[in-house]
């Protein structure tokens, strides 16, 4: 990045909606660069009331006990790339200076008269990261990221953004948020481009330029003098995306934002969104898309009826949540022998002859000692490697 | 197949911008002027106000008046022209200022504008400060046109200007005093529809209750003084002292100095009430349909 005449001006973001392919030219995987140089982030240092309880970063889904840890103890033998993975997901940064919080949920819960939205949810963003949020409908998703946003009051806890309560301090960090929640607000009876306009104006405007360029980012351009009320959904979305960028952001809060765009869209956004994270944006995202969520985050969190059921990296998702799948020889003797064991119930035989079965204390070494230590010699032993979509129908309950 | 390329600008943190009142304002201002039934309202104001200067340059009942009671033809041509704007101005104000915060439920922009940091409080103020200058605005375009209007009228029907010349001081104070009452007017119109828009977060339910509110208001007062006939007791037509419209009715006539017509026919409090205290009320309405707003706005989670 350059800095020049008191502004940064980032490199060039190829874009092409209209073919809907957004090259990466060059920076196909650039994250490292932002660790090297980053954008400038203003980073507040947590100001919340001393008597308020301090999240225990030692937890995942703290406060909620339902909520599955990632074990670290079940990486045991792993690489230290793995090993420094997990600790990311167990909020353990590896060497103690981890990037730092630009969202938190501390304790949070609110109720809908007697219905519960959100029950203790505690939940960090870190700065860099682009974040997911899965649940299915009514899971409390939305309700967070509008407590998140200051438009919803939580009945008890709260939420800091850059540090900040932001009930109690939403004009100091929300013009650092980029928010789009749920369908696209915008003024149907207005142009695309005075919609920019209208938005930009309560926090002071923005530079020349600025409103041309976000709407050639979105490819609206040819239509940014059009009524709004004559766009497809596809282009509401990607202008209700060019309305969160308005200010540049450092967090984007963004609720289901493929909603309405085809499958060229989708992945158009997908590659905004990393681009942005590469520019050292924090990017918290919901969405019922798995496999986008899959391919673009780095962790994510699930929810279900308003609690927070787990939260981690995909890739441990992946491992953690799936069977061992063991080779051997005599496989009926060895399921035999499984089934003895209290955390073996479960065991079972797929349709290739192999085991599917739990480990002791989730370790496949341990479950290696038992089944060799019988003369059950296993040829393999690994994690059965599932798909994002069938851990959430697990975790959320609707695997049926 | 096009492949465009282009400069993802970021300025530092320092650039980032705080929502201000100034802000928020300009985009409230933006609203108005780029909202089609502003302009539509206005033009129809327009038409009509020229079509009243038109009878009044042609119509003999005028040119009778002007030469033989000038005060008395100059008061007739004032006192339409104040209620015309009162009413016009008012039913504008109240479809416009419903729509301009409404419409922001409606849409679901609420929840982008106060997502960005601007505050609840910050934006009822800066629809309301848009609004008051717009009405201002309305106000001072409609004395300008008013004034050529009567000065061609004048002189048309009179052949000459020495009519309006020779009119007392207190003509013109009492003009005064008449777009006085007429701002007062318009900001009361402000405070309701924008009251209405916040208690009722819709469009069409926020217009709708804001332009019967004063009907309502004023045949309440008109049952209030037959409920006195009927059961011989005060309380019912004093209560009509505390009504929103007939105090607003009322104030022209209280402010005006020495005329002998009354200005206006409206539905007035069915009790004598003096200006200060005509005055007294209509502030504490104010007061009372800001707090309401502000404690509508300010109290509701944003679930649209």
């Amino acid at each position: 990045m350059q800095h020049s005449g008191g502004r940064y001006r980032g490199a060039p973001l190829p874009v092409n909606w209209t073919t809907r392919e957004l090259s990466s030219a060059g920076r196909s995987s650039p994250h490292p660069e932002v660790r090297e140089e980053p954008a400038p982030v203003a980073w507040v240092g947590p100001t919340s009331p001393e008597s308020r309880p301090k999240p225990d970063h030692g937890h995942v889904g703290i406060g909620d006990p339902s909520a599955q840890e990632l074990d670290p103890a079940a990486s045991e033998g792993q690489s230290p790339e793995t090993e420094a993975k997990v600790a990311t997901a167990m909020d353990h940064p590896p060497n103690g200076t981890g990037p730092p919080t630009v969202l938190a949920a501390h304790d949070l819960s609110k109720r809908f008269g007697s219905k519960v939205a959100v029950e203790h949810l505690n939940l960090e963003v870190h700065a860099g990261e682009i974040f997911g949020f899965l649940g299915p409908n009514g899971a409390g998703k939305t309700t967070t990221m509008r407590m998140a946003l200051g438009l919803i009051r939580p009945t008890s806890g709260w939420v800091e953004v850059f540090g900040q309560d932001v009930a109690r301090h939403g004009a100091a960090v929300l013009p650092k948020v980029g928010p789009l929640v749920e369908t696209p607000a915008l003024y149907l009876h207005l142009s695309g481009r005075d919609n920019l306009k209208v938005f930009a104006a309560p926090l002071g405007g923005v530079p020349p330029g600025r409103i041309e360029s976000l709407l050639e980012l979105v490819d609206l351009s040819e239509r940014q003098r059009d009524r709004v009320d004559t766009y497809s959904l596809g282009m509401r979305q990607r202008l209700g995306l060019a309305i969160s960028l308005l200010h540049n952001p450092e967090l984007l809060v963004l609720d289901e934002p493929a909603n309405g765009l085809d499958p060229a869209g989708i992945k158009a956004i997908r590659s905004l969104l990393r681009q942005l994270r590469d520019f050292g944006k924090t990017v918290f995202i919901s969405s019922h898309v798995l496999g986008e969520v899959e391919r673009l985050c780095d962790r994510v969190a699930i929810l279900r009826r308003g609690q927070l059921i787990q939260v981690g990296r995909i890739e441990e998702f992946r491992d953690s949540a799936g069977p061992f799948v063991v080779d051997v020889e005599d496989a009926q003797g060895a399921l035999d022998l499984l089934h003895c064991q209290p955390w073996g119930q479960s065991a079972r035989l797929d349709g290739q002859g192999r085991i599917l079965t739990e480990a002791p204390g989730g370790r496949g070494r341990e479950l290696n000692s038992v089944l060799s230590r019988a003369g059950f010699v296993p040829d393999g032993i690994g994690r059965q490697q599932r798909d994002l979509e069938e851990i959430f129908l697990e975790l959320t309950g609707d695997a049926q | 197949m096009t492949v465009r390329s282009l400069s993802f600008q970021v300025w530092p943190t320092s650039r980032l911008a705080r929502p201000t009142f100034k802000g928020a304002l300009r985009g409230e201002l933006s609203k108005l002027r780029l909202n089609r039934p502003t302009w539509v309202i206005t033009g129809l104001g327009l038409l009509f106000l020229t079509l009243m200067m038109v009878l009044y340059a042609t119509q003999p009942f005028y040119q009778t008046s002007f030469q033989n009671q000038p005060l008395t033809g100059f008061y007739d041509i004032l006192h339409p022209l104040q209620l015309f704007f009162a009413a016009g101005a008012g039913v504008a104000l109240l479809l416009t200022g419903s729509r301009l915060l409404a419409m922001e439920y409606d849409l679901g922009t609420i929840r982008v504008l106060l997502s960005r940091g601007t505050g609840r409080q910050q934006l009822l103020l800066a629809k309301i400060a848009a609004l008051s200058i717009y009405a201002l605005l309305l106000l001072v375009g409609f004395a300008v046109l008013a004034a050529i209007g009567t000065v061609v009228a004048v002189q048309h029907q009179t052949g000459s200007l020495s009519t309006l010349q020779g009119l007392p001081v207190v003509a013109w104070e009492n003009v005064g005093l008449a777009l006085l009452s007429c701002a007062i007017s318009e900001f009361s119109c402000v405070l309701l529809s924008v009251t209405m828009a916040a208690l009722l977060r819709s469009v069409a339910s926020g217009m709708v209750l804001a332009v019967v509110f004063f009907p309502v208001d004023n045949g309440l007062s008109m049952a209030l003084s037959q409920l006195t006939n009927l059961t011989k007791s005060h309380v019912w037509e004093n209560a009509t002292a505390f009504l929103y419209g007939p105090n607003l009715n009322h104030l022209p006539g209280l402010l005006a100095l020495h005329q002998s017509a009354s200005v206006g026919a409206l539905t007035t409090p069915a009790v004598r009430t003096s200006l200060p205290e005509t005055l007294i009320v209509i502030a504490a309405w104010w007061l009372f349909l800001l707090v309401v707003a502000m404690a509508s706005l300010g109290r509701h989670d944003v679930l649209n």
